[in-house]
């Protein structure tokens, strides 16, 4: 049954009988746990939680990540970054901390220098490129029509 | 009014060039340049615009609607100054055919200053002394021009009903003539060659300009031996086939009738009394070439293109058994260039250059036989034609050139000098009224000026003096064809039936003179050329023969240096008593591309300025619409309740969920 429906039934319930709080909590209480069940079961395999991985697995994921972004693949080193930062310094510490704050700093690191790269390139090639020539005609992807 | 929009289909555009260092022309955005209309009829209404600062600050974008009386350089420099960006488009109008401007030439004041024989010297001529230069200047914005009398009522209807006030709405036009072309002809070629391979193709931005040039002369019947040519053997004969308007209609009219049309008449009526010679001109060593030039009009890429293939020995191109031209060999050069016929007694004038190579014969001989033809002093400077192209490239050691052309005092007698004003009004024709054999004044001063050119020609190559004479009738069939209506029965009677059939979708429209470009669009401008002057020129033996079309095409496999085809006959050139159903035209041309060296020459920079090299750009649609602006308040009042409306509906389905306790996504259970 739908929530809507449930929680109009909870009022209609709790209007006819005195103690009726009881029985919409409990009726809430099984629609909540339904609901976590329902989608804790229909996306299993998708959203991974890390606190439901051991620690070696949490490193084996952090390291996959962190040497993903050598490949010239910035967006894994933000995601490293921003995804591992509570592992890596607000969590209790753990022996494979250590390793994984390293690997947090350095993505952190590589991530802000292709953002300067990206950032300067990109400045770059808007006013230079008509000074540039052919160069810049051939860099450019959709080549402008109608004006330089 | 009912519709949105108002559409003016038939309005002139002005569209992007561009070469080596410039870009000429206007540009628009692809989605249209609008703005408020606001009409100037007059010098008085302009200067109050001006000094109007009320309305010039209240509105945003202007489009501004222009007599074409006001449109020159110093009214646009004031306006543009004065406007800046506001100014967001230019429609210029003619009220009517009748109220023309008297002179009207958006081409400089010195034509072709840029490439000319004259490139050092300090004081230029001022051949057009109208001309407003403002075909090559750059526009930031779109201008169009609408030169429809009932375009123009309907402009002014609207105009006037609803531009009374202020509070009231007001008029608004769209100009969209967005042009693909930018910089200059380097980078805009360039820009069309880059291609991405697997995700898209090339595609081409702008289009060189040029066409072909053809040249044609008498066939001999000798059989061709590879013979040597003997120095100064050639006589060449040039015309022009290309003009340029600052505005633009597709199917419209072009203009270019005093320039190049009169001249290519007298061009196609010489060759024609140069066939009838033929007999004694075969029998002397001396060719006359005749040779058409197109893209002269801008910057003379087609001249530089033949002096190009001259020196390169491409002259004559496809010809195995023919020894190349080359400078040597030519004797002198005659041009018809922007001839005008202002009335009956009009005369042309006669232009010779270098004085030091010239023939005081021929020129007394040919002056004295007409009065129409003037002489001009020794060394008077030339005004602007393909020949000055031929001084320059030889630096004028080795032939003279003798030009025709209509000038009155070192400035030309064209008013509307490359413009498309340029029409058979100015020849005093009545176009409507012209029929296909229709002698006028013009044909008739046509005839006098060719026939006594014809005649001195060949006194000074044979010695024979022959009273040679053409028929009326040609030339007034020619004035037909080119000037009212191309599809006439003189190229059906000269060319074959493809080539004839080609002119069906060029019915009622006169011959097209514009920028033709490579690739070239259709045209029948070098189709007719072709056939008719090859046929006047044709070997008139072969009329007497009774040649069946397969015995014809038997013929050309012979024979590689000649043409031959199957045509119906025009009339009033077959001399022989016998009358055939067809005839087998044995003649001699050859045509090859105009485009400027700049675009010929093997990893040529196009940025270098030895050559022109003019481009023209592509564009896809091209519309004026008028529409209305509403008043400030009606926009606001608009705004509101649209803003209102779309919380009365919020509001409406809210109550209907929560308060009538129906479910409208989910199905009623028990």
């Amino acid at each position: 049954m739908s929530i809507p429906e449930t929680r109009w039934r909870c009022e209609q319930f709790h209007q006819s009988r005195t103690n009726a709080n009881n029985g919409c909590q409990i009726i809430n209480a099984q629609i909540h746990s339904d609901y976590e069940e329902s989608t804790v079961e229909s996306n299993k395999g998708n959203m991974v939680s890390l606190e439901k991985k051991s620690p070696e697995e949490r490193l084996n994921i952090c390291r996959k990540y962190y040497f993903g972004g050598f490949a010239f693949l910035p967006l894994l080193w933000l995601i490293n970054a921003i995804w591992f930062y509570k592992q890596a310094f607000k969590v209790e510490p753990y022996p494979q901390q250590a390793q994984i704050r390293t690997y947090v700093i350095r993505s952190a690191i590589g991530t802000l220098a292709w953002l300067l790269i990206i950032i300067i390139w990109n400045v770059l090639f808007q006013v230079f490129r008509t000074k540039m020539g052919p160069a810049g005609d051939y860099l450019t992807f959709v080549v402008p029509r109608g004006y330089y | 009014m009912d519709e949105m929009y108002i559409s003016f289909n038939r309005a002139r555009y002005c569209v992007r060039r561009v070469n080596a260092t410039h870009e000429i022309g206007c540009q628009s955005s692809s989605r249209g340049n609008s703005g408020r209309m606001y009409m100037i009829d007059d010098e008085n209404e302009f200067r109050s615009f001006l000094t109007n600062k009320k309305t010039l600050d209240s509105i945003g974008r202007f489009i501004i609607t222009l007599n074409i009386d006001l449109f020159d350089s110093e009214h646009m420099d004031e306006l543009m100054t004065r406007l800046d960006t506001k100014l967001n488009g230019l429609l210029v109008y003619l009220k009517s055919n009748l109220t023309r401007p008297k002179h009207f030439s958006p081409d400089d004041q010195c034509p072709n200053h840029r490439h000319s024989y004259y490139l050092n010297q300090t004081q230029a001529v001022n051949w057009n002394p109208k001309g407003n230069g403002l075909f090559f200047r750059s526009f930031p914005f779109p201008i169009m021009l609408i030169d429809e009398e009932d375009d123009y009522k309907l402009l002014l209807s609207y105009y006037q009903r609803f531009n009374s006030s202020q509070s009231t709405s007001s008029c608004g036009l769209e100009l969209k003539t967005f042009q693909n072309a930018a910089h200059t002809s380097k980078t805009c070629m360039r820009r069309g060659e880059i291609s991405h391979s697997l995700i898209d193709e090339a595609e081409t931005l702008c289009d060189p300009v040029g066409g072909l040039n053809i040249y044609s002369k008498l066939s001999e019947p000798l059989t061709i031996t590879p013979k040597q040519r003997s120095p100064k053997s050639v006589i060449l004969i040039l015309a022009t086939t290309d003009s340029f308007q600052m505005f633009l209609k597709a199917n419209g009219a072009t203009g270019g009738v005093q320039q190049p049309a009169t001249s290519l008449i007298a061009f196609l009526s010489l060759a024609h009394l140069i066939g009838q010679a033929q007999e004694d001109l075969n029998k002397i060593e001396k060719e006359i070439i005749f040779v058409t030039l197109d893209g002269d009009a801008l910057d003379y890429s087609g001249s530089f293109r033949f002096m190009y293939d001259m020196e390169n020995n491409y002259f004559p191109t496809d010809s195995k058994d023919e020894e190349r031209i080359r400078k040597e060999h030519i004797h002198s050069v005659i041009e018809f260039q922007a001839l005008s016929f202002t009335g009956q007694l009009s005369e042309s004038n006669l232009y010779a250059h270098p004085s030091n190579l010239t023939n005081e014969t021929f020129i007394n001989s040919l002056t004295n036989r007409t009065s129409t033809i003037v002489p001009m002093p020794r060394d008077a400077p030339l005004p602007p034609a393909s020949s000055q192209i031929f001084l320059r490239q030889t630096s004028s050691l080795f032939f003279p050139v003798y030009i025709l052309t209509s000038t009155n005092q070192s400035q030309l007698s064209n008013h509307y000098y490359h413009s498309f004003f340029d029409d058979p009004s100015t020849l005093s024709i009545n176009i409507s009224s012209l029929e296909y054999n229709t002698t006028t004044d013009f044909s008739q001063w046509i005839k006098s000026l060719v026939e006594p050119l014809a005649q001195t020609l060949i006194e000074t190559i044979t010695g024979l003096n022959k009273n040679i004479t053409i028929e009326q009738e040609i030339i007034n069939n020619l004035v037909y064809c080119v000037l009212k209506n191309i599809n006439c029965p003189l190229i059906h009677n000269v060319s074959n039936e493809t080539s004839g059939n080609s002119f069906d979708a060029f019915d009622q429209t006169s011959l097209p003179f514009s920028v033709n470009t490579y690739p070239t669009a259709t045209t029948p401008t070098f189709t007719f050329v072709r056939n008719t002057l090859s046929y006047f020129l044709r070997d008139r033996t072969y009329d007497g023969l009774n040649l069946t079309e397969t015995a014809c095409k038997e013929q050309s496999k012979n024979d590689s240096f000649r043409l031959y085809r199957f045509v119906g006959g025009y009339p009033p050139s077959i001399s022989t008593e016998e009358k055939f159903l067809g005839y087998c035209v044995r003649s001699y041309y050859r045509s090859a591309y105009s485009s400027s060296p700049a675009f010929a020459i093997d990893k040529y920079d196009l940025a270098d300025t030895t050559y022109p090299a003019w481009s023209e750009s592509r564009w896809s649609t091209i519309s004026l619409r008028l529409f209305i602006i509403p008043t400030q308040s009606h926009e606001i009042i608009t705004l509101v309740i649209g803003i209102l409306l779309l919380s009365i509906s919020f509001i409406a389905f809210f109550f209907l969920r929560y308060f009538t306790k129906l479910s409208l996504l989910q199905p009623s259970s028990s």
